[in-house]
């Protein structure tokens, strides 16, 4: 027998994943696609288009993997379901791969399908409403326009939703009592803990700061004219791949290590 | 067979619980681990069943080192936790889901004990009350057909019926190829069913002997008056007298009293560990 991986056993435990629990996996993937469409539909009505999408597909891409991944590997929260989890006869890797090809394969293309079709019914909609006899008519039509997953939005979506994701499974099998919170804070407590650290150290080298991204530039204002200077290309160029693929792949990898050492 | 060679075991790295814990379980046989809340039962189950990691030393299961918790170890080894929760399916849904990673599974058994335990085949589990899932899970584990099927704390939770029902239920499935091992402080319920005690107390083996042995070294019996010239282990006042745990120094023959056994081993550890060891 195959101890790390076997196609039918494998095959198995993804099926008893996502039917165990339906209402847990297919109603939080309900509740989330409904939430963007309600924010969308908001913002889209309160602001402009561009904000509506790329509000609604923050919120469903990035909130929705970070609990989809809590669902799929916080077992531990109670005694039954840990010993049920760690005794499965299947290996680390199976149940590793299991929450991956959950997270990545089937609700990340499901998500952005959704997403896709919602964007451009909402846009559909809108352009059919305008009246082209207008004058303002081209300016109007312009002002709504379908979020482009290549774009630069999405792409910091992306890398969001996958280190989030990463740090969710990682997280709920470092702390058994409500990981999604614990993780969270954590999240949080690091982003703006990079941010203030870098406004602080940016501070430093600039008096008229208005606004400091971290590892990606800062925004100043001197006499009344406002600038930005952004990383070098070449170190822009790295600390994109570290936020795109090395932290990621850390975070997924902390998984596997963590859940094939778990005691419980 | 288990085979556990100086297990150190903790919690805490500076706080052992178990230190060079030596003990071997053979097939075919029930064994009852018996001990106080807080005593380590658990942790040594969760030891032999790859929840827990020792600190040093080994144990083997049947071959298989449990830390590994490889899928061939895992088919064959079916962890009951003192607490269980089933998932919001269906018997049905249950079955298809979870029979298929146990290759010995037996669909027909499996119905046969629900019968047996009088648990309901319609709507979801998790409806059941807490001592129905306890119960369904000891069917599905006693289907599975594992060659090692831990027990922690069977009976909490279960009626009067139902703990009769399961005594039958374990009796009747243990073959020369399976190892059961029950841990539990009521003791009483398990009485009739085990056939080789353990007991743990802060980490420590204190007893480690088949029933046969311990009727042959102890005597469980009533007297009516207490005899200073013969030294009692342990005594108990009840309606007819006092029952008693004596050495038997005279080869009488009584019934192991459970729960006596155990009172007379946590306040006379050395006194009963010097009886056995002889």
């Amino acid at each position: 027998m195959n101890e790390i991986f076997n196609l039918k056993r494998f095959l198995q435990l993804l099926r008893k994943t996502i039917f165990e629990k339906p209402i847990q996996m297919f109603g939080l993937s309900f509740l989330v696609f409904a939430l963007s469409l309600i924010i969308y539909t908001c913002f889209r009505s309160i602001s402009n288009y561009q904000s509506a999408n790329i509000i609604s597909f923050f919120i469903g891409l990035v909130l929705g993997g970070f609990f989809l991944a809590a669902a799929v590997m916080g077992n531990f929260s109670n005694t039954a379901n840990g010993i049920s989890f760690l005794t499965l006869p299947v290996s680390a890797f199976e149940k590793w791969l299991t929450a991956v090809i959950i997270i990545c394969v089937l609700y990340l293309p499901l998500y952005l399908l959704f997403f896709r079709i919602m964007d451009l019914t909402m846009i559909q909609i809108y352009h059919h409403g305008l009246d082209p006899n207008k004058a303002d008519y081209k300016e109007l039509y312009d002002k709504a326009r379908i979020l482009e997953y290549t774009g630069l939005e999405a792409k910091i979506f992306f890398i969001f939703f996958f280190n989030v994701t990463g740090a969710m499974l990682a997280g709920s099998l470092y702390f058994n009592k409500i990981s999604v919170i614990k993780v969270a804070l954590i999240c949080v407590a690091v982003f703006f803990g990079f941010y203030s650290l870098n406004y602080l150290i940016a501070g430093i080298f600039f008096d008229s700061l208005e606004a400091a991204f971290p590892f990606s530039g800062v925004s100043i204002e001197l006499a009344n004219q406002k600038g930005r200077i952004d990383l070098p290309p070449q170190a822009s160029g790295i600390v994109l791949i570290m936020f795109q693929y090395i932290f990621p792949a850390l975070l997924y990898v902390l998984a596997f290590v963590k859940l094939r050492e778990k005691e419980f | 067979m288990i085979i556990i060679n100086k297990l150190s075991f903790g919690y805490h790295a500076k706080k052992l619980l178990y230190k060079n814990l030596d003990l071997t379980l053979s097939k075919g046989k029930i064994y009852g681990i018996l001990g106080k809340n807080g005593a380590g039962k658990s942790t040594l189950l969760k030891n032999m069943s790859g929840l827990l990691f020792p600190s040093s030393g080994s144990i083997t299961v049947n071959g298989f080192i449990p830390q590994k918790r490889e899928p061939s170890f895992l088919e064959n080894i079916y962890f009951i936790p003192e607490e269980v929760e089933v998932s919001p399916l269906t018997v049905i849904g249950y079955l298809n889901l979870f029979a298929p990673f146990y290759p010995e599974f037996n669909r027909n058994l499996f119905y046969a004990y629900l019968r047996d335990l009088e648990i309901k085949d319609h709507g979801k589990l998790s409806d059941l009350s807490l001592g129905q899932q306890k119960k369904f899970i000891i069917a599905f584990a006693l289907a599975c057909n594992t060659k090692l099927l831990v027990l922690d704390e069977p009976t909490n939770g279960l009626d009067i019926p139902s703990k009769s029902w399961f005594r039958k239920l374990i009796a009747s499935v243990l073959s020369e190829e399976r190892i059961i091992i029950i841990s539990t402080h009521q003791v009483k319920d398990l009485e009739t069913l085990i056939d080789h005690v353990i007991v743990v107390d802060n980490g420590e083996l204190i007893l480690n002997n088949s029933m046969a042995e311990i009727s042959k070294k102890l005597c469980f019996k009533t007297i009516h008056k207490m005899d200073e010239r013969n030294p009692v282990l342990y005594s108990e006042e009840s309606l007819n007298g006092y029952t008693v745990v004596t050495e038997n120094t005279n080869d009488e023959d009584t019934k192991v009293n459970l729960e006596h056994l155990f009172n007379t081993i946590t306040q006379q550890p050395v006194l009963v560990k010097a009886i056995f060891k002889h």
